[in-house]
């Protein structure tokens, strides 16, 4: 048994496969091109692959990344190259990486993630300044989180680590998110647009186009993507 | 091309029913074709992608280079109130073209209670609803798919009707199409060509007189050189027939998410109630070996993990044992899984999904149909009580314990002892179950009895009867819950309302059209999902059109009674449907078809009528 880790893309209406449906599609990719998969044992095997974190529905990326295994070794451009012949519109393995040494899943590893936002805003670039600031600055906020058990509240302000203005263009507005991601603390970058907007009044506005740029996890207390870590730099 | 902004698309429920893009979807330059055709399934994408007729269908269009089929399906209520509000119309998944630029628009009716929904689609798109107002530039509005057995009910709508299987005749009808459009002649020149073609029928060059009882004086047909009779058309040789290599694989999961493969079509079991069992018939089979080229072609190029024996009744096709065998010894390394949806009640069944499902023993299904000898006997249903108890213990015994028991209520002549003879079978299987020592049987019976309301369709022996009425049927549902007395017995049964607008439809005339566009002006469409069905507002659209729906649905009718389909001819003869109906009365079977000929007619009606083309006879079970 051989562990990969395969980097992905997620472009155009690609962005609309939800997280079970990529899977879903990573699998059958896999069988179309006929690399021998490992499956679990047990009562009820299944195929070794998993994504190191969901993405929402409607959101691009330029790095998915998927642990998966393989019943034997495999050259790593033979794994790219099979996959991106039979993968749907929209999806394009970027990169693969035998991962020899015993690691945890990526899953348990991600810490973090960078979301690069384009919205509408049509005035002065120090308004939008100070209502970045408004959210960096404050201590908590709060937000009403539905979950199945009903309503609370929660503080996401510990789990927005950055927002940055990029570019401002006409009445284009760039933004960087850099937000916790995984287990230990999970923000969507969708609640931190709501907040561009209340926080706003309405001046940053129209639907979002976002797209996530980089995973992350934490080395020597540091964020460095997932890739770098896994190759040990 | 439309383009849908991402503002729609991120705020609607499962957007990838919209995008299109998936694996296997053709993809052609619209420069090179000459015809370009919408293949429509009046429902969600989930539904309508899980069908096997649209899938052959698409693919076989597709071969041709001088036509492009594109695929669109109704959208989910979310996306039509964004799409009219935005002005969307209703586009192609391909390359998101209008519906109203394509040559053809045609739609398969596979179930009466998606009508309203082929109005929608319509009007979403833009389309002329009755054909009559449809102008140069329109599309031709097309149907098939069984429903159309009786095409009458939306004979205003219909451009034309293809009869039977359309992998037969399509190409005829594009290549006609072709010729004419090159010719710059009128949508009715075009129509006459068409009308010739066997298989074809344009209800427009045809009316209908009515006697004072509201039902048929005669047909007139209005142009000369055009058929009386409609024939169904139907692929001779199944086994040299197209089948895709490739099917589309969606990208959000379907209903039958998995490979369908088609055994044989027709059944040669004869139940009474069943329009299948005859509008399919002759039965044809494909052959083993062929079946394991287009398994191994289907799983290379899709990635399923499953395969799904398709037909009316898998464990008759004469080779089942080896084609399973063949199946599960080339595959189960590859951890393909196979599926036998519609099981025969009998020890063969049970040990053939005992040899595919070694492992996971998830729920079997019978349907005995019905709960008495005597019920099963009028509904010719070949299976005894013994027949049942038998495949349930053997069940039990290999390591099943969730058993599902179909069944049907109303049905003609039934008594209320029939309806409690379904309890009574319920509680045999559960006593089956406990006769087996503890040791020998799985722990957690279930044991589901699910009940639908009959439906008298055309083109069966009991086409003439009456369906039973909602407040009978409601009581009989009561009755039988209350005789259920076991814990471990879950009873379901149909909502009443619908099994009664289908049973309109399904025997309905041309006079139920208005009734149809009334209904959709007040709102129905999706009837067959619970939550979309408004059964108040279909009653007033029939008042309101001053149309009785008993009149179709609760009438007996004469014998000698001209029926809206009777134009037709499925190959299976009138008399032949009578004379079942009276044995149906005195309780009398009608042998299996493999066993001696029933002389139904079908072997006349096409000089090549051979039936069970591709059989290995001396397997016959």
């Amino acid at each position: 048994m051989e562990r990969y880790l395969i980097k992905f893309s997620k472009k155009d209406s690609a962005k609309y496969i939800s997280h079970l449906d990529t899977m879903r599609t990573l699998h059958r990719a896999v069988r179309r091109a006929q690399l021998p998969i490992y499956y679990s044992k047990g009562f009820n095997p299944h195929a070794s692959i998993s994504i190191a974190s969901p993405l929402s529905l409607g959101i691009e990326s330029s790095c998915e990344y998927a642990d998966i295994e393989f019943e034997s070794f495999l050259e790593k451009n033979y794994i790219l190259n099979s996959l991106n012949a039979v993968l749907p519109e929209g999806i394009k393995i970027i990169d693969v990486l035998h991962v020899k040494e015993k690691m945890k899943p990526s899953m348990a590893l991600v810490e973090g993630a960078k979301y690069i936002v384009k919205l509408k805003y049509d005035e002065d670039i120090e308004a939008a300044k100070s209502t970045v600031n408004l959210i960096l600055n404050a201590e908590t906020i709060e937000i009403i989180k539905k979950s199945k058990s009903g309503e609370k509240l929660e503080n996401i302000r510990p789990f927005i680590k950055d927002i940055v203005i990029k570019k401002y263009e006409e009445n284009n507005l760039e933004l960087e998110f850099l937000l916790s991601c995984g287990s230990r603390g999970n923000l969507s970058p969708n609640a931190v647009v709501e907040l561009l907007y209340k926080k706003s009044d309405g001046r940053i506005y129209d639907h979002p186009e976002i797209k996530r740029d980089e995973l992350y996890c934490i080395k020597n207390n540091k964020w460095i993507d997932l890739l770098s870590y896994f190759k040990g730099k | 091309m439309i383009y849908i902004a991402d503002k729609i698309l991120s705020s609607v429920t499962k957007p990838a029913r919209y995008t299109g893009g998936e694996v296997n979807q053709v993809v052609k330059d619209l420069k090179d074709v000459n015809v370009r055709f919408a293949m429509c399934f009046p429902d969600v994408y989930e539904v309508g992608m899980s069908h096997l007729g649209i899938k052959i269908l698409y693919h076989k269009i597709n071969e041709r280079e001088d036509c492009y089929c594109e695929r669109a399906f109704a959208p989910w209520s979310d996306m039509e109130n964004l799409m009219r509000k935005n002005g969307i119309p209703l586009f192609s998944l391909e390359t998101k073209t209008p519906l109203k630029e394509f040559n053809f628009v045609g739609f398969t009716l596979q179930y009466e209670m998606s009508y309203t929904n082929v109005i929608n689609m319509l009007d979403l798109s833009g389309i002329p609803l009755m054909s009559k107002d449809r102008k140069m530039e329109d599309p031709f509005v097309i149907f098939g798919g069984p429903c159309v057995y009786n095409p009458e009910p939306l004979s205003d709508i219909a451009d034309f009707f293809v009869l039977g299987e359309a992998e037969e005749v399509i190409d005829e009808i594009l290549d006609i199409y072709i010729k004419w459009k090159q010719s710059k002649k009128s949508r009715e020149e075009f129509l006459l060509e068409a009308a010739s073609v066997e298989g074809v029928y344009v209800p427009s060059f045809y009316d209908i007189e009515y006697n004072y009882d509201g039902t048929i004086k005669k047909r007139i047909a209005l142009k000369g050189n055009i058929p009386d009779v409609i024939r169904k058309r139907y692929i001779k040789d199944l086994n040299e027939s197209y089948f895709p290599e490739k099917i589309i694989v969606p990208l959000t999961e379907i209903v039958h998410d998995r490979i369908m493969l088609e055994t044989f079509r027709g059944c040669t079991r004869g139940c009474r109630f069943c329009q299948a069992g005859m509008i399919y018939r002759p039965v044809r089979e494909k052959k083993t070996d062929k079946l394991m080229e287009i398994a191994e072609k289907l799983l290379k190029n899709t990635g399923y993990e499953e395969i799904s024996l398709t037909s009316l009744s898998i464990c008759d096709y004469s080779d089942i044992k080896n084609l399973v065998h063949s199946l599960v010894e080339k595959y189960e390394k590859e951890r393909v899984s196979l599926s036998l949806p519609s099981l025969r009640i009998d020890s063969f069944s049970v040990d053939l999904i005992n040899e595919i499902q070694k492992v996971r023993k998830t729920g079997l299904t019978f349907a005995p149909e019905a709960g008495t000898q005597r019920m099963r006997d009028i509904i010719n249903k070949g299976v005894t009580e013994e027949d049942l108890i038998k495949s349930v213990k053997s069940a039990f015994e290999s390591g099943w314990s969730t058993i599902k028991l179909y069944f049907m209520i109303g049905l003609p002549f039934e008594t209320l002892e029939d309806v409690e003879g379904i309890a009574a079978l319920g509680q045999k299987v559960v006593d089956t179950y406990f006769s087996i020592p503890k040791e020998k049987r799985n722990k957690g019976l279930n044991i589901t009895l699910s009940t639908s309301s009959f439906v008298p369709k055309p083109f069966t022996p009991f086409q003439w009867e009456a369906q039973d009425s909602m407040k009978s049927l409601t009581e009989k549902q009561q009755y039988l819950k209350e005789k259920i007395k076991s814990r471990y017995i879950t009873y379901n049964w149909h909502e009443n309302p619908i099994s009664f607008l289908e049973a309109v439809f399904s025997r309905g005339d041309r006079r139920l059209t208005k009734v149809l566009i009334k209904a959709w002006e007040k709102g129905c469409k999706f009837d067959g999902w619970q939550e979309f069905f408004k059964f108040e507002s279909w009653m007033e659209a029939f008042k309101e059109c001053n149309v009785d729906p008993e009149f179709y649905a609760l009438r007996k009718r004469e014998l000698d009674e001209i029926l809206p389909w009777d134009f037709i001819d499925i190959g299976v003869n009138k008399e032949y449907l009578k004379n079942e109906l009276k044995k149906a009365q005195e309780g009398k079977l009608t042998k299996d078809c493999r066993i001696s000929c029933t002389g139904c007619g079908i072997t006349q009606f096409s000089k090549e009528g051979n039936c069970f083309n591709g059989a290995i006879f001396n397997k016959v079970q």
